[in-house]
């Protein structure tokens, strides 16, 4: 049985998508807003259709009726003054004409009569100012033009380049900016006496900080992963002699190393900061300090070559968000749940929460497993 | 040891070259020197805002000086900075100023620091992620959820309901991103060769904007603005570094003869281990847990290539024999 709170999320799920379809409605039926529906539609034509001049755009002028659902037509309307004087010039033509058949039409049927006069009254237009384009050049005008035709030859506009251009030049000489000798000198000087003179006690055999504790202890983490898959990316039985040797060699060296990450664990240990002064309660460990690369003023580019990369990226990066989000989830599912499993006594009913257990535990949730009962005849 | 005219430029582009919201007034630095109470809240409250934006913590101006100081107590032990005199100053933040100076430029030894706050401010005009994969932190919540029931139990369906609408989450989350890809991929598809930087060659979504509305973007003109004469402010004070550090020197001369010097020799020997200590701090309890576990893990592994590493002996001297 639903819970009261689910219901509430089902009731403003309902909500926001009975919104949705009533804005979609109201898109359709103002004429402004269809029109720049439209508009975006025959963009949207326009950039899978590859490069269609305005020639092509005259000869679908027919066609456009018919076809102005899938549009494939040339116009390009939305910021161009002339959407909005022909709009109105469009409403009076309907008025004119069928206007009852206009009205009483459903709301796609309104959108496609629109869209066949518009193509027309449009592609004229917008043909026009593709041919005048050249003689006023359009280095800053938007608009005419989709972004795909005009998109090379955009331009940013001069304040922006030119603060833009300062702020790069800026950045680089930052990044190529060294310290200087006796900066450096005068610095290490304040450092040692701040050290030695005025009281900086652990400081005396060079213990680390926490902070430094801490990051030792990643890396060791980090080790032990890393000679796990070692170890197991030994092969189990080696064909020759010679790999079975090599073998052999390669487990020896993870042995050592293991010792020495243990030895290692055991002075992180010792140096462990039994003093932890004024603990606070808002104590953030300093996560993002070990992301930063020793170039820290570099431009940090991230190029890549093709849409399907870009998006291998993002996909990529967000399962990586998410097993970390279900490793922390399965943590706090088995401290909860794993004790419901033991503590209580088997009572007859208890086979539906097992398997729901289980398929929390050990199945993400994403299956069922089917529970049999054997009938042992007797 | 004379002051001489470069220091108070040294001062200012110091103050200047330091991020927007954490900006001392350079007078709060000539305060501290002497040790004027008038200037200890704002230096808490300086190094309280740096030492968060550091390690990637929120906060907001209306943080109370009890919370500041606390943080700022552990941040700077977390980093090291070992002098107790800091430790013990008070809570209200009424006095100590020349004590933070000191901590402030101890952080400041730190070479990246200055150049590693730039970066993280540093303002956006392109198109951006991260390609980190460090785990985000999850709030770790200790508090049960809301949806316990009258007697504190949950029903195990409900869990089940609840790790589906995640999933759900999720996978709408993806299409969303695809859908961003693909738009992003057009603008920056479309737009190339047209930027003035040719190593980035294309405009962002932001600067596709910009070109349609430009008036909405005077903000950003003048975050470039006052970036770059942060970053200019940063040039000086490289060039001037070595007389703040000369200066420096001149607090310190003035603790030690006011006798503020080192307390205890043997302080040292009290403030090493103390395993039961770690009641006391979160982090402490969960540095030690973690060391725990990665011990334990550690000997299973030592454990499994021991008896890895004699099977494979015995089976080779068997072949070799």
């Amino acid at each position: 049985r639903p819970s009261p709170k689910e219901l509430e999320e089902l009731e403003l799920l309902n909500r926001a998508l009975e919104k949705a379809l009533k804005v979609r409605k109201s898109i359709l039926e103002n004429p402004l807003e269809a029109q720049r529906a439209r508009g975006q539609k025959w963009a949207a034509g326009k950039i899978s259709s590859k490069g269609v001049t305005s020639k092509q755009g005259r000869s679908h002028r027919t066609a456009a009726g018919a076809s102005a659902r899938e549009v494939s037509a040339a116009a390009e309307p939305q910021e161009t003054p002339g959407l909005s004087e022909s709009a109105p010039n469009e409403q009076q033509s309907f008025s004119g004409g069928d206007s009852a058949a206009v009205k009483n039409s459903t709301v796609a049927g309104k959108q496609l009569l629109d869209a066949g006069k518009k193509s027309c009254g449009f592609l004229g237009e917008s043909s026009k100012k593709e041919d005048a384009a050249g003689a006023r050049g359009r280095s800053t005008s938007p608009g005419t033009g989709t972004l795909q035709e005009k998109g090379c030859q955009l331009k940013l506009p001069l304040p922006y380049r030119k603060v833009y251009s300062r702020n790069s030049r800026a950045w680089e000489r930052c990044r190529l900016c060294q310290t200087s000798a006796d900066a450096a000198a005068a610095r290490t000087r304040f450092m040692e006496r701040i050290q030695t003179t005025v009281s900086f006690p652990s400081r005396h055999r060079l213990t680390p900080s926490p902070a430094e504790i801490e990051e030792e202890l990643r890396g060791l983490q980090d080790v032990l992963f890393h000679l796990r898959k070692y170890m197991e990316a030994e092969p189990a039985d080696p064909p020759t002699l010679q790999g079975e040797y090599e073998s052999l060699l390669t487990l020896e060296g993870l042995q050592s190393t293991v010792s020495q990450c243990l030895q290692k664990l055991q002075l992180l240990q010792e140096d462990c900061p039994g003093d932890v002064g004024s603990c606070s309660p808002a104590c953030v460990p300093a996560r993002g300090q070990t992301c930063d690369s020793a170039d820290m003023l570099a431009v940090p580019l991230l190029c890549y070559s093709s849409l399907q990369e870009l998006r291998d990226l993002f996909a990529l990066k967000l399962q990586v968000s998410m097993l970390h989000q279900e490793i922390a989830l399965q943590k706090v599912m088995m401290a909860e749940l794993l004790p419901v499993l033991e503590a209580r006594p088997w009572q007859e009913g208890s086979a539906g929460l097992f398997r729901a257990i289980h398929s929390q535990l050990c199945e993400g949730g994403r299956r069922f497993p089917v529970l049999v009962r054997d009938e042992l005849l007797d | 040891r004379q002051r001489g005219p470069a220091l108070p430029a040294a001062v200012g582009a110091l103050c200047r070259a330091l991020p927007p919201r954490a900006r001392p007034a350079p007078d709060t630095l000539r305060r501290a020197r002497f040790d004027r109470p008038q200037a200890s809240l704002d230096f808490w409250k300086l190094l309280y805002v740096l030492l968060k934006q550091i390690h990637g913590g929120k906060w907001t101006e209306s943080d109370a000086i009890g919370a500041q100081v606390r943080f700022v107590k552990w941040a700077l032990w977390y980093q090291g900075y070992g002098r107790p005199q800091l430790q013990r100053l008070p809570a209200d933040g009424s006095a100590g100023s020349r004590e933070l100076l000191l901590a402030f430029s101890w952080l400041l030894h730190c070479p990246g620091l200055l150049e590693q706050l730039l970066a993280r401010n540093r303002v956006q005009t392109g198109d951006q992620t991260s390609v980190c994969t460090c785990e985000d932190d999850l709030p770790e919540s200790q508090e049960g959820t809301s949806e316990a029931g009258a007697e504190g139990r949950v029903d195990v369906r409900y869990l089940q309901w609840l790790h589906g609408r995640l999933r759900l989450q999720w996978c709408s989350l993806h299409a969303q991103h695809q859908e961003q890809c693909k738009l992003l991929h057009k603008i920056h598809l479309f737009t190339s060769g047209s930027h003035m930087d040719q190593n980035l060659g294309h405009f962002s979504v932001t600067e596709a904007d910009l070109i349609r509305h430009p008036e909405n973007y005077k903000q950003l003109l003048q975050l470039l603005e006052s970036e770059t004469t942060q970053l200019e402010a940063f040039l000086e004070w490289k060039q001037l570094e070595a007389v703040y550090w000369q200066w420096m020197e001149t607090v310190l001369d003035d603790m030690a003869e006011e006798g503020n010097m080192c307390e205890s020799q043997d302080a040292d020997v009290e403030k090493r281990r103390l395993p039961e200590v770690t009641s006391c701090c979160p982090w402490a309890a969960k540095l030690a847990g973690q060391m725990d576990r990665l011990s334990r893990d550690l000997l299973a592994l030592q454990e499994q290539l021991h008896q890895l590493v004699a099977q494979r002996k015995a089976a080779w001297w068997e072949k070799v024999r």
